[in-house]
């Protein structure tokens, strides 16, 4: 896509730039909100929890802050990086650019599963418990299914497992839609659920998720100069005695859990795992070596942004998170790739 | 005393508003009592079979609630009606020769259900959700106008009128006392105002909804509030319209990330509402109103919360 590789100033000034975005926008999730707290009251909340001073916040604003705001913070910088660098690993293990984290089922097993609980909540499900546990049983039995149905067998290579992909998230999400329709008052919160929200975070979520996305992100971002060794064919990897097979299983392993265990708190939040990656791969170069790394950090970033965007622009309404990414991203994407083009010509 | 007089002069300006009702639909007044109804309507068929016309009733909407036993077994999608099942769906006996029924009662025109209907001979009435008290007492009398039912009807209407007026009047007065409540309509915190029909039921207890100022004209009266929002308010009453549907209640409140600290979360002030009693507004509407008054005299009479 460059005509040259990037230099490593210009990567180490995207790295810079990408960590003081990501600063802002932490900052920004804690202190802006529907309720009116002062930037520097909410500062000096921060500076006195490290024996920095002392706090003047009211117990009131210290519940918002850190009973609503925070938690609901860290779950955006987890959500938001472990889809971008799912959604990189895919695009890398499978040479696919429109590849992103829900390509083999994911968005779909989810989908079944939190509709399947919302929608027989009435034989006796809890929908706060069953929710994200069936979502999360509903994509890793969707990826499990693909990969069984396209990932084996001597010959399987990356079209078929997402042909297999397609197939399967066809079927469940008619299986879903039979299920929405035929419960008319569950159709709002399944809708709602769809679109993605990062509404319901608690510490309790945080800490269900944190453990899944940490080490799958950990998996992803190592498997970056694996990747890179893909990005020439699988013929000429396995030649290199890369073993390509083994590879694409565990990348779509832990991109499939890390992603699975966000979308069972978070919902199907869309183009973060598609747009990210790209934006990045514009700046730094096609290495998935640098690529899966930002990609972690403008991704946590990113999401946060976007989070505030939601729950402050028609406050206390909230935006879908889904449409704020896809309205943010968009243009920031076409922006970069027209810039990319123009200094390339 | 002022809400009072206001309330029982919209009841009998339901009483009055009746016959007007009854006379814009079509054909609403029938020399023979429909044989086979088919209601798309919950609120039409709690109605139906409180003031007797059960029988008569061969086929409900899919969510359908109320009663729990003796609803027909022929259920119909109300947001995807199929014409072709309505029309053949009842029975024929030696007095009702034809499979199409004889009256349809729907509360939203579906796939233009009431025009298709009509077109084949059927008569097709609309019971929109109630904007008001005298509203929903109409919608009651015009069932029993249309069923043959008229009597018990207004035997029904007349006793839901008498039953909120006392709700009403059992309330004491509470000046300085300024009850601030959060009815919740489901768990992504959806609520209402005070200018909805549920919305009204509360004013009229004296309490102050705390999504009243939050509304816009684009949420026709339902705005969505934000956990932010709801704490910050601090409700000293939560009303859980979302008990059924989404198995929330008071713990599932207090377990929300910070809740804890809310005051109706602390005093014990989380109330349950069955989501159909709070939803169909025909003849479970007194209890409805018991409930939200027995809630709102609970938190007047908290000595902790007021002492």
């Amino acid at each position: 896509m460059t005509a040259n590789p990037p230099t490593t100033r210009r990567v180490a000034v995207v790295t810079a730039l990408t960590l003081v975005g990501l600063v802002v926008a932490v900052v920004g999730g804690l202190v802006i909100g529907p309720t009116s707290i002062g930037a520097t009251r909410v500062v000096g909340d921060v500076m006195s929890r490290v024996g920095l001073g002392h706090s003047t916040l009211t117990s009131l604003q210290s519940t918002i802050i850190w009973q609503l705001r925070a938690p609901r913070m860290v779950l955006g910088l987890l959500a938001g990086s472990m889809l971008a660098v799912a959604g990189g690993t895919y695009q890398g293990v499978f040479r696919n650019p429109l590849a992103d984290p829900y390509l083999l089922g994911v968005a779909a097993g989810a989908g079944l599963g939190a509709t399947f609980a919302i929608v027989q909540v009435r034989d006796g499900l809890s929908t706060p418990t069953w929710t994200p546990l069936l979502a999360f049983v509903g994509a890793i039995a969707a990826v499990t299914v693909t990969w069984l149905v396209g990932g084996r067998g001597l010959y399987s290579n990356a079209a078929t497992l997402i042909l297999a992909g397609v197939a399967v998230s066809a079927l469940l999400t008619s299986v879903q839609t039979y299920l929405q329709q035929s419960s008319l008052g569950s159709m709002t919160r399944v809708y709602i659920w769809l679109l993605g929200s990062l509404a319901s975070a608690s510490w309790s979520s945080v800490d269900l998720v944190a453990p899944y996305v940490a080490i799958c992100m950990i998996v992803c971002v190592l498997a970056g100069r694996a990747l890179d060794v893909m990005s020439v064919g699988e013929d000429e990897s396995r030649s290199l005695g890369l073993p390509v097979r083994r590879v694409r299983l565990i990348v779509i392993i832990a991109s499939s859990l890390g992603t699975a265990a966000i979308v069972s708190v978070a919902g199907l939040i869309g183009f973060v795992g598609i747009i990210v990656p790209h934006i990045v791969r514009l700046l730094v170069g096609t290495s998935y070596r640098r690529i899966l790394p930002i990609s972690v950090i403008f991704g946590a970033g990113f999401m946060v942004f976007a989070d505030t965007i939601a729950r402050t622009v028609l406050a206390p309404s909230e935006l879908p998170l889904g449409v704020v990414t896809a309205l943010v991203g968009a243009p920031v994407f076409v922006v970069i790739l027209s810039l990319r083009r123009r200094s390339a010509l | 005393m002022f809400k009072s007089v206001r309330l029982t002069l919209a009841l009998g300006l339901g009483v009055l508003s009746l016959p007007l009702i009854v006379a814009n639909s079509v054909g609403a007044t029938t020399a023979k009592a429909p044989e086979c109804v088919v209601s798309l309507s919950p609120t039409a068929t709690d109605t139906l079979f409180s003031i007797g016309a059960g029988p008569q009733v061969q086929a409900v909407d899919q969510d359908a609630t109320f009663p729990a036993k003796g609803l027909p077994a022929h259920k119909i999608n109300a947001l995807n009606p199929s014409v072709e099942s309505i029309i053949g769906i009842c029975k024929r006996t030696p007095t009702h020769h034809s499979a199409k029924p004889d009256l349809v009662i729907i509360s939203y025109d579906a796939n233009q259900i009431k025009e298709k209907l009509t077109n084949l001979g059927v008569k097709v009435v609309e019971q929109d959700a109630a904007t008001s008290i005298s509203g929903a007492l109409a919608q009651i009398r015009q069932l029993g106008a249309l069923t043959g039912h008229s009597v018990a009807a207004n035997k029904l209407a007349v006793s839901i009128s008498r039953t909120i007026n006392a709700d009403i009047a059992s309330v004491p007065a509470h000046p300085g006392k300024v009850v601030n409540v959060y009815y919740e309509l489901d768990p992504t915190f959806y609520s209402l105002t005070s200018g909805t029909f549920v919305g009204t039921l509360l004013k009229s207890l004296g309490v102050v909804n705390i999504a009243d100022p939050q509304s816009t004209s684009a949420d026709a009266g339902y705005p969505q509030l934000s956990a932010e929002y709801i704490v910050s308010a601090n409700p000293q009453l939560i009303l859980l319209a979302d008990t059924v549907c989404c198995k929330v209640n008071a713990s599932v409140v207090a377990a929300r990330s910070g809740f804890s600290t809310v005051s109706a979360v602390v005093h014990g002030h989380v109330i349950g509402i069955n989501d159909s009693v709070a939803s169909q507004w025909g003849a479970h509407l007194a209890i409805l109103m018991n409930q939200l008054t027995a809630a709102v005299k609970s938190v007047l009479n908290d000595a902790q919360l007021w002492g």
